[in-house]
């Protein structure tokens, strides 16, 4: 009889909505955070970092920057190249431009006082410099944000993790069209994706669409590291992107100034 | 049964396991020893068959509230349950003194748990996103394999005399 209401007690767990049996779960966290907190601080801080072999950990620091770096780049440089030749395809004939060429970029270092908002940047660069809002910004070859606002010496960048940030964008090689909003802790949402209609892998790398005026050509921001269906509403994905680069260790960046450049 | 010590070490077992376990995590951070597995074996195997059903799904419920997969819950308390009567009731007719025998029920009753509890979690139609063989496989291993050696504090910390259940019944069986 016990092992019965047990039973029943599981089933209805398994089959309750998951936003009440997440309550449950959020529930045990907050109760249980301070013991919890000091474990998973006395874990991270007992695991040895991790080191190439060989290599000493300020030349592993540099090694994963630049494969970071040039990761990004084979996928800019991937998505020109289908740029490329679907222009190719279309305008046949045509003389086509390389993209990177018609931007132009203005290097600015990142100011980061503590106690800042955590998804903003300050940069050293203003509209002195030709900056203005809207303009992307990058980093380590990827989008990292845009310029929310510019002063004359200085300029404000809203990270792509900002929750007030909304950037057109497209998924993989399928280009499955969205808009990324940022949802703070360095993660960011695109919704409002069809489940039936696209599909969306975990890895996929997701690209900023072109803005003319702005953005020449598409360039690679984020990756999908979470795709599932959306628990409220089964027939669209809920898709966690996170930047491809590390926002948090970022000491310049490069600001897409887009006017052409000068003969 | 000391329900307040029990509690008590469910609650303690169950933090350790999301936070300092994965300081014996082998190569990857899944394959770590599942302390809840370890004690529901231990509470299967020396509880009345009353307490052995509560324990078991009791320890389901606490492995289902510090499951990785958020919103769902019921999987490891409904395969703990069954498992964990399974299990106690098994008792009866083998016994696992040998450490070689609590091994084998460990690893065992790891395999079967995370086997129910991965096709529970496919009726659901959720993503599994953890590696399949470590859960299925290595984890119960590992789990095995330090399972006796959590077996003494666990008891000593119960108050459960281990001798005291086999002597009891070994009347039983010669008779």
């Amino acid at each position: 009889m016990l092992f019965t209401w047990f039973m029943l007690g599981g089933l209805i767990c398994l089959f309750s909505p998951p936003r009440w049996t997440g309550k449950l779960q959020l529930a045990y966290t907050r109760l249980f955070r301070w013991p919890l907190a000091t474990g998973r601080g006395l874990t991270l801080a007992a695991r040895p970092m991790p080191q190439g072999k060989g290599v000493d950990a300020t030349d592993y620091e540099k090694l994963a920057v630049a494969h970071r770096q040039a990761k990004n780049h084979v996928a800019n440089l991937n998505t020109q190249l289908k740029e490329a030749r679907k222009k190719i395809d279309h305008l046949a004939g045509l003389r086509t431009v390389p993209q990177w060429d018609r931007m132009g970029f203005l290097l600015a270092d990142v100011i980061r006082a503590t106690g800042e908002l955590p998804n903003e940047l300050f940069v050293n660069r203003g509209t002195a410099d030709r900056v203005a809002a809207g303009q992307f910004v990058l980093a380590d070859n990827s989008i990292v944000g845009t310029v929310s606002d510019a002063g004359a010496q200085t300029a404000r960048i809203k990270l792509i993790t900002d929750p007030t940030s909304k950037i057109p964008v497209y998924i993989g090689e399928a280009e499955v069209p969205g808009v990324m909003e940022g949802r703070g802790g360095n993660r960011a949402k695109i919704p409002l994706i069809s489940a039936a209609t696209y599909t969306v892998r975990k890895g996929d790398l997701v690209y900023a669409k072109k803005t003319p005026g702005l953005l020449d050509v598409p360039i690679v921001t984020a990756k999908v590291i979470q795709c599932k269906r959306d628990a409220e509403k089964p027939l669209l994905w809920d898709i966690t992107v996170q930047p491809v680069c590390d926002t948090a260790e970022l000491t310049n960046v490069a600001i897409v100034v887009a006017a052409p450049k000068p003969q | 049964m000391h329900w307040f010590r029990f509690a008590a070490l469910i609650i303690v077992a169950t933090i350790l396991q999301t936070s300092l376990v994965g300081l014996m995590a082998l190569r990857r951070a899944d394959i770590k020893p599942d302390l809840l597995l370890i004690l529901l074996v231990f509470f299967a195997t020396r509880c009345k068959a009353t307490d052995a059903v509560i324990t078991s799904f009791t320890i389901g419920f606490a492995a289902d509230l510090i499951s990785p997969t958020m919103g769902l819950m019921g999987p490891k308390m409904i395969s703990f349950g069954i498992f964990g009567t399974i299990l106690s009731d098994l008792h009866h007719f083998v016994s696992i003194r040998r450490i070689g025998h609590q091994i084998g029920v460990i690893f065992a009753a790891g395999l079967l748990t995370a086997l129910a509890s991965f096709l529970l979690t496919f009726l659901r139609a959720e993503p599994v996103g953890t590696n399949v063989a470590a859960r299925l496989l290595w984890q119960p291993l590992y789990s095995a394999f330090l399972g006796p050696l959590f077996f003494l504090p666990t008891a000593w910390w119960m108050r459960m005399n281990r001798t005291r259940r086999w002597r009891s019944r070994a009347p039983m069986k010669s008779g």
